[in-house]
């Protein structure tokens, strides 16, 4: 099961990010994860996952047995405000569990996830992206389906369809940009949902493949 | 490209990239900024000059049970 699946059926909010981030170390292995609260002056990024395999050497260096360590660094903006912060810091969680198909290790894919990333909002769509920018894009919707659980906007959706439930409530019930609420509470939601799934079942499916063609 | 980022991030013979991924700030900036900007925050990481904490710090946070809210509605 997917993390953001797991989270589906929840029932209370908030759902603080330290339980996004056992669900996702349950999923993936890593010696070691850590939050970065950072100065960013210019504002170029408001998070990232940074997440890297140590053999030797470096402050990372020794973890008794003196075999690799994997550790995630996720750093973030100090200045963000608190909603957005855990938003931008669960989409990074979520990120550790990437198929390795979903993953920018390369300097080639790097450098076009970067300049994917730079390409304005509303050309967004008229790019063809990299599956590892694809997946980047998603994040924040998976982001959003954690700290949003679909069982929790069920039972809110009838009251807020009827307007006695309004963004700015469900904001601070979720700890959520009103923005992001509005979208998962929006008609929407279902079809981005599923599309979601099938993404990531479709990214599985091709790792396995990837993994079949390489071992044949 | 071999800049700061390619750097840290792949000239060392003591790691290796498993994963990067962003998420865009607000700031306009060229794409040698951003990559400016995400090779100095590595640096930090990697000299130990900006220190991480192995927790989130929010697991106690006051929760609420929506289907008690909407019947309060």
């Amino acid at each position: 099961m997917r993390v953001f699946e797991f989270f589906s059926l929840e029932q209370r909010l908030p759902i603080p990010i330290s339980v996004v981030a056992e669900q996702v170390l349950e999923q993936r292995h890593v010696d070691y994860l850590y939050y970065y609260a950072v100065p960013i002056a210019n504002k170029a990024v408001a998070a990232l996952l940074y997440m890297v395999e140590y053999t030797s050497g470096g402050p990372y260096a020794s973890n008794g047995g003196g075999g690799p360590l994997k550790i995630a660094h996720i750093l973030y903006d100090e200045e963000l405000p608190t909603r957005r912060m855990r938003l931008a810091v669960a989409k990074e969680l979520l990120h550790i569990c990437d198929s390795d198909l979903a993953s920018s290790r390369l300097p080639e894919t790097v450098d076009r996830l970067i300049d994917e990333l730079l390409v304005p909002d509303e050309l967004a769509g008229e790019v063809e992206h990299l599956i590892e920018t694809k997946s980047d894009k998603a994040g924040l919707l998976r982001a959003a389906a954690c700290l949003f659980p679909f069982e929790c906007r069920e039972t809110l959706k009838p009251k807020y369809d009827s307007g006695l439930v309004s963004d700015d409530y469900l904001a601070e019930l979720t700890e959520l940009p009103v923005s992001i609420v509005r979208m998962v509470m929006s008609d929407l939601w279902e079809p981005l949902y599923q599309a979601l799934q099938e993404m990531e079942a479709s990214l599985s499916k091709s790792a396995t493949h990837g993994n079949a063609s390489k071992t044949a | 490209m071999s800049d700061a980022l390619s750097r840290v991030l792949f000239e060392h013979e003591d790691r290796t990239l498993l994963n990067i991924k962003f998420l865009k700030g607000d700031g306009e900036c060229s794409k040698k900024e951003f990559r400016d900007t995400v090779a100095n925050l590595l640096q930090g990481v990697e000299t130990g000059l900006i220190e991480g904490r192995s927790e989130f710090g929010d697991k106690d946070i006051r929760r609420i049970d929506v289907k008690d809210a909407v019947a309060k509605l």
